[in-house]
């Protein structure tokens, strides 16, 4: 057994279980708050990038947690059967991810703009959200990373998955 | 950006490009009228002829030349909303709503625009039917053009999202023996899933791919053909 694998275990049920289902509560919280007042009535602008920062919030959640991050969990413990190898590009996944995840901070630091222009009351929800995106979500998705590296460096079940998607790479 | 411009004459009365334009209804005495209120500029490329939340001054009317309407998005990058040329007119959307700029218009290429007197503009518009009428036109088919752009950024989205789904796709699952086909055999209802649309869109959008040739439909199986194209249509150069 991989001594790597019940951090990552513990870390994707964090991230999964608890931080994802929580931010679609707080935006689900919002949209209901909202039907009559800010965003709505507000210029097009607003609402477009609120949703926006939503539908990319529930693709990211989504392609995580049915596809990331039980390709990553799958990588342990098969360093020596090969014919278990799983041919998950971890890099190519994980910049996919960082990009998602940068696209998000800009629409929140964008919609959090607007939002202190037109002096949006202190107890609106999306307070919440911005406050759970700038410090929980980029805090995990830190802590995330930084496994993720450090695994790449330091595992030798992930150095051997992706010298196996490096060795496929380089048969294109 | 450049910001000068150069002043020279221009007669209403004799103007080609006025016949093409809302002002083509107007009479001969408006015209002798709408000559006096006006003045003429010529603008080098590249030259800002307003700039986003400017308060605007007057009616810009484009004699000759390119003039590109653009913003910033969200990521700092310029969207261009509209192309004007020659004959069309310009900065009505504020003037009429008396709002400010929300958007710069730069010119593409060499121009001469007249600037027609924001009250004047305003109080012949109210005395002139046929003016107000070629004006609502003007806004209706602008309309019509921007509802037309929401369609196709929307459907552009979607097309984004795909690609994205299949460069994920891609990365959990690997590829088969020949290096193009997808180790995976998803559902269409599975792929529109991920992609956020409908079975019938996903269907759709995996045909326009096969058509594009970024992939090709092998049965239930996807092959990458262009990963480059692919990469270009997911557009995640955030």
């Amino acid at each position: 057994m991989c001594a790597h694998s019940s951090s990552g275990i513990e870390i994707t049920e964090k991230i999964g279980d608890k931080l994802y289902p929580f931010i679609a509560k707080l935006f689900q919280e919002v949209v209901d708050f909202d039907q009559s007042q800010t965003l709505k009535n507000q210029d097009s602008y607003l609402s477009d990038n609120f949703y926006q920062l939503k539908s990319q919030f529930e693709s990211l959640s989504n392609y995580e947690i049915k596809l990331v991050f039980p390709s990553v969990l799958s990588v342990f413990n098969t360093k020596d059967k090969l014919d278990l190898k799983p041919s998950v590009d971890i890099l190519e996944l994980q910049q996919l991810t960082q990009k998602k995840e940068k696209l998000i901070s800009t629409l929140v630091q964008e919609i959090k703009a607007e939002t202190n222009k037109m002096g949006m009351p202190h107890e609106h929800p999306l307070n919440q959200l911005f406050f759970v995106f700038e410090n929980l979500f980029v805090y995990e998705k830190k802590q995330w990373h930084n496994m993720l590296n450090g695994w790449n460096l330091g595992c030798s079940c992930f150095s051997s998955a992706q010298k196996n998607s490096s060795f496929i790479e380089n048969l294109k | 950006m450049k910001t000068l411009n150069t002043h020279y004459e221009h007669n209403c009365a004799s103007c080609n490009t006025r016949l093409h334009s809302v002002f083509s209804t107007v009479d001969s005495e408006q015209i002798e009228e709408l000559n006096a209120h006006k003045s003429c500029s010529s603008y080098k490329k590249g030259q800002i002829i307003f700039s986003e939340n400017g308060l605007p001054m007057g009616l810009f009317c484009v004699n000759s030349g390119k003039i590109k309407l653009s913003t910033a998005g969200p990521d700092g990058k310029e969207q261009i909303l509209r192309l004007v040329k020659g004959g069309d007119i310009l900065g009505y959307r504020a003037l009429i709503s008396n709002d400010r700029y929300h958007c710069n218009a730069i010119a593409l290429e060499d121009c001469s625009i007249c600037i027609v007197d924001k009250t004047y503009f305003l109080k012949m518009a109210m005395e002139n039917p046929k003016l107000i009428t070629a004006i609502f036109k003007k806004i209706s088919a602008d309309l019509k053009k921007a509802e037309e752009h929401i369609v196709s950024l929307s459907q552009k989205n979607v097309r984004e999202r795909m690609a994205e789904a299949l460069l994920f796709f891609k990365a959990t699952y690997g590829y088969e023996a020949d290096q193009q086909t997808l180790s995976v055999q998803l559902s269409r209802e599975e792929i529109a899933d991920f992609v956020g649309t409908s079975t019938e869109s996903a269907i759709r959008l995996l045909s326009e791919f096969n058509s594009d040739k970024i992939i090709e439909l092998v049965g239930k199986k996807i092959k990458i053909i262009n990963p480059e194209k692919l990469s270009k249509t997911a557009n995640l150069l955030y």
